[in-house]
């Protein structure tokens, strides 16, 4: 996993890169070459040298240019924007009209965007909200980027375009705000005022503070209120969630404005982060703030997330914490969390002791992701042959059906010994095993499953032929009654077959001409 | 392509991308009208209209605003359909963005109450996908007339469904109850409202219960009054229903303390089916009280018959025949 992060920061690095960035106009602009006194142009310079020469001032010249041959990428964008300073909506137009990759099109069009905004910006948006979800996105978060670029940015917007803007771009607040400084924060104030501005800095706010707050702090502080505490929100809730990653001042002066100067919103919202926070060098300190300054939903998650740093140096202690709680989803969450982090160390006793501790409802719960799904989850990727050895004991508590499904399908990954361990249990004991096995597989590889089936005559039954004929289905009515009409006469034929017909009622209309053959 | 769509998905898909990217264009030239591109998207009536929900909010936005005034006023007139107000919440979002004194003109004067609250809804999908954030979605209430504004708000929670407390991946409306509170603070009273109310102290009640209890007996209207406790303590309840009964044992009895007492009950009987019996006692109205004790009972009587039965018994003389059978049924399972 180690090679996971560099690689998505370098991946975000670049679409940042393309979505706000591109080649700076500044470099490829129609002006007069300001190096014109320099005896041998080289690189960019040259580049924009030809281009000024070449004098792409309408569609047809900027055609006749692109066919002349293989242009570079900005290039191609320096002379998309000499054509669009002139023909703004044909330049769009001309773009529209290529075959070419998503990114290299939304490439163009910003350029054009950027071009036609200075003119129209008006018509431009209107032509950009006919684009797709991603491309408009990409385009007026471009336009954002020159917005706040400032003057230099060579465009100005009003309130309701900015309105608009915004309204279509998504914003990736720390890839958008590379800058942060005393002079961006007064470039975002120049932007017209109005509720999107005031989103703007919100972010910018957010972002400073998390990379320099001695550098920001004081500016922070003047903020009207609204801004303030949305923005020591999200920047709370970034530098809290760093784990070190940032710079420790950060997370200091995030837990203080948490502390001190916070909204109760905010600190209810926050406040299970920050006991974790505090937890980490003080766990008795934590649960003594949390309990004097949440309640609820806040309180239930901080008592988990302290609990579960307790667990780490006095299990024991942690597990009794969690029994002296109050019924209710404060003691469920802090139980959850307790035998999420124990069950991979001794996963019986983890069940046993979660049974006894958590509200018969949530044990019950059969939903994907329940708390007994998760720790079914853990428990069969983690320790499989202490899920084995469990149905060994007669007389071991039952397990929710959740947690079994779960532990089944980690342990599929090992099909064969699977099957082979099914095979060995009493036959009356092992039916909601082999369901839980075949659960999901029916439905994302029902070929595989019916072939499994086939193949272990032993764990065959008519439950099971049931929920593969049935799973089949649902994707492929025909593949799954030609399987059945295969199956020997008996009842676990029989049982197939009711399923389809349950199956094909439920659907409406009549019956497929191959189910009513098979059909009594 | 578009009319076999609801038969196979895969060629859902490609006919939702078609549109999405077409549509737009040819309805902004002038090639296709509004009314059209409705009846087109409509007569794909398989597939549980997956189409329409995936199109028919999106591909208003390249029509003028003089276009969505047309588009608006031909879709009001068409006879009522499953998509229609799909259709006009479409063209109303746009129209709000191009024109808004215009468009809420023309939301607020139309006549069908469903098809009004539908268009106001379309107005909370976001320009980049998806729903407006809560204050986006805060701002755009507080602009809806008072009358419209709690069915407007209703109408939009349906079509996600209840958030539950403490349901896991909730993917609908986030809710952000310190400020909508403002937004319904002084609506007339209507069972939009309580509704409207009590899915948004719900979640207040899960968050921070102290605010939502102020705010509660800050509003004018006791029976809104009432939807806000009772969302509340559901919310609270849920969380930690031994500290949501001990601030309940202080307050005096009447209305209030009974709408919070019912999700009380249901909350505590998880834990403590006696307790819960307790408080079911102590509900003076006679409807809530009865839904409380019958609660009660279905849950002990599975778990512990005996204790039920006697707790049954103990009050079974006193209460009429109608109510003792009731009750008596929740003890045999019947």
């Amino acid at each position: 996993m180690k090679f996971l992060l560099p690689l998505l920061a370098s991946l975000a690095a670049f679409f940042t890169a393309r979505h706000f960035g591109g080649i700076p106009e500044s470099a490829l602009t129609v002006a007069p070459p300001a190096a014109a006194e320099r005896s041998e142009l080289r690189g960019l310079a040259r580049q924009k040298d030809r281009l000024v020469q070449r004098n792409c001032t309408s569609v047809a010249a900027l055609e006749k240019l692109y066919r002349s041959g293989t242009l570079p990428d900005f290039e191609l964008q320096a002379a998309l924007r000499q054509a669009a300073a002139h023909d703004p909506e044909g330049t769009w137009d001309w773009v529209d009209a290529r075959q070419m990759s998503p990114f290299q099109r939304a490439d163009l069009l910003r350029a054009v965007a950027g071009t036609w905004f200075k003119t129209d910006p008006d018509a431009v948006l209107a032509r950009l909200a006919t684009a797709g979800y991603w491309e408009r996105g990409q385009i007026a978060g471009s336009l954002i980027g020159q917005l706040m670029a400032g003057p230099d940015g060579k465009i100005a917007a009003t309130s309701a375009q900015l309105d608009r803007i915004l309204d279509l771009a998504y914003i990736d607040a720390p890839n958008t705000f590379q800058n942060c400084s005393a002079e961006g924060a007064a470039k975002l104030l120049a932007l017209p005022a109005g509720s999107s501005r005031d989103r703007l800095l919100e972010m910018f706010a957010a972002v400073w503070l998390q990379r320099d707050p001695a550098a920001s702090s004081a500016w922070f502080q003047q903020l009207p209120a609204g801004i303030r505490n949305e923005a020591g929100a999200q920047f709370a809730e970034r530098a809290l969630a760093s784990r070190g990653e940032g710079p420790s001042a950060a997370r200091s002066f995030a837990i203080g404005w948490l502390l001190k100067d916070a909204p109760a919103v905010a600190r209810a919202r926050l406040g299970a982060t920050l006991a974790d926070t505090m937890a980490e060098t003080d766990p008795a300190a934590a649960l003594k703030w949390a309990n004097e300054n949440l309640s609820a939903r806040p309180l239930a998650e901080a008592t988990g997330k302290v609990i579960a740093r307790i667990l780490a140096s006095d299990p024991e202690g942690a597990r009794q914490m969690v029994a002296s709680l109050p019924p209710g989803n404060s003691r469920n969450s802090a139980a959850n969390g307790l035998a999420g982090a124990w069950i991979t160390k001794e996963p019986a006793a983890a069940v046993a002791w979660w049974l006894q501790n958590i509200a018969e409802e949530v044990s019950r719960d059969t939903n994907y992701g329940s708390p007994a799904y998760q720790l079914g989850s853990k428990w069969g990727k983690s320790d499989p042959q202490s899920f084995r050895d469990y149905f060994a004991d007669p007389a071991a508590t039952k397990l929710p059906d959740a947690m079994i499904r779960s532990a089944m399908k980690e342990m599929m990954a090992n099909r064969e010994a699977t099957f082979d361990w099914l095979a060995t249990l009493p036959a009356e004991g092992r039916g909601p095993l082999i369901k839980a096995a075949y659960h999901e597989w029916v439905y994302t590889a029902p070929v595989e499953a019916a072939a499994a089936f086939d193949s272990r005559p032993e764990l065959a039954n008519g439950d099971v032929a049931q929920q593969v004929a049935t799973g089949w289905y649902r994707s492929d009515p025909r593949a799954a009654v030609g399987w059945v009409s295969k199956l020997p006469w008996g009842g676990v034929r029989e049982s197939a077959i009711a399923g389809l017909k349950k199956m094909a009622e439920r659907k409406g209309g009549s019956a497929p001409e191959d189910l009513k053959k098979l059909l009594p | 392509m578009i009319r076999d769509s609801g038969e196979a998905a895969n060629d859902r898909h490609g006919a939702i991308q078609t549109i999405r990217l077409s549509f737009p264009r040819l309805l902004a030239s002038g090639k296709l009208s509004a009314v059209e591109a409705y009846r087109l998207i409509d007569s794909a009536k398989a597939g549980h209209s997956v189409l329409g929900l995936n199109t028919l909010p999106q591909i208003w936005n390249g029509l003028s605003a003089d276009g969505l005034a047309e588009a608006a006023r031909s879709l009001a007139a068409e006879p009522p359909g499953d998509q229609l107000g799909r259709a006009l919440g479409g063209v109303a979002n746009a129209w709000m963005k191009a024109d808004p004194a215009a468009a809420a003109a023309f939301i607020a004067q139309i006549q069908d109450r469903e098809l009004r609250a539908d268009a106001y809804a379309g107005c909370f999908a976001s320009g980049s996908g998806g729903e407006v954030g809560p204050r986006a979605q805060a701002e755009i209430l507080a602009g809806i007339p008072a009358d419209d504004r709690a069915e407007v708000f209703a109408s939009y929670l349906a079509r996600y469904g209840d958030p539950k407390p403490g349901e896991r991946n909730w993917s609908g409306v986030k809710i952000d109850p310190e400020l909508l509170g403002p937004v319904f603070k002084d609506l007339p009273p209507s069972p939009a409202l309580n509704r409207s109310i009590t899915i948004t102290t719900r979640e207040w009640g899960q968050e921070n219960p102290a605010a939502a209890l102020a705010w509660a007996d800050s509003l004018a209207d006791g029976g809104t009054r009432q939807a806000a406790y009772a969302g509340t303590f559901e919310g609270w309840a849920f969380q930690d229903p031994h500290a949501a009964a001990n601030w309940l044992a202080d307050k005096a009895e009447g209305s209030e303390r009974d709408a919070a007492t019912l999700p009380l009950v249901r909350n505590l009987l998880k834990s403590d089916a006696g307790a819960a019996w307790e408080w079911s006692d102590s509900i003076g109205d006679s409807a809530l009280r009865l839904d409380a004790r019958v609660s009660t009972l279905q849950a002990w009587s599975k778990r512990d018959p005996e204790a039920a039965q006697a707790a049954y018994h103990q009050i079974a003389s006193t209460l009429p025949a109608a109510e003792a059978a009731k009750l008596s049924a929740c003890l045999t399972g019947s």
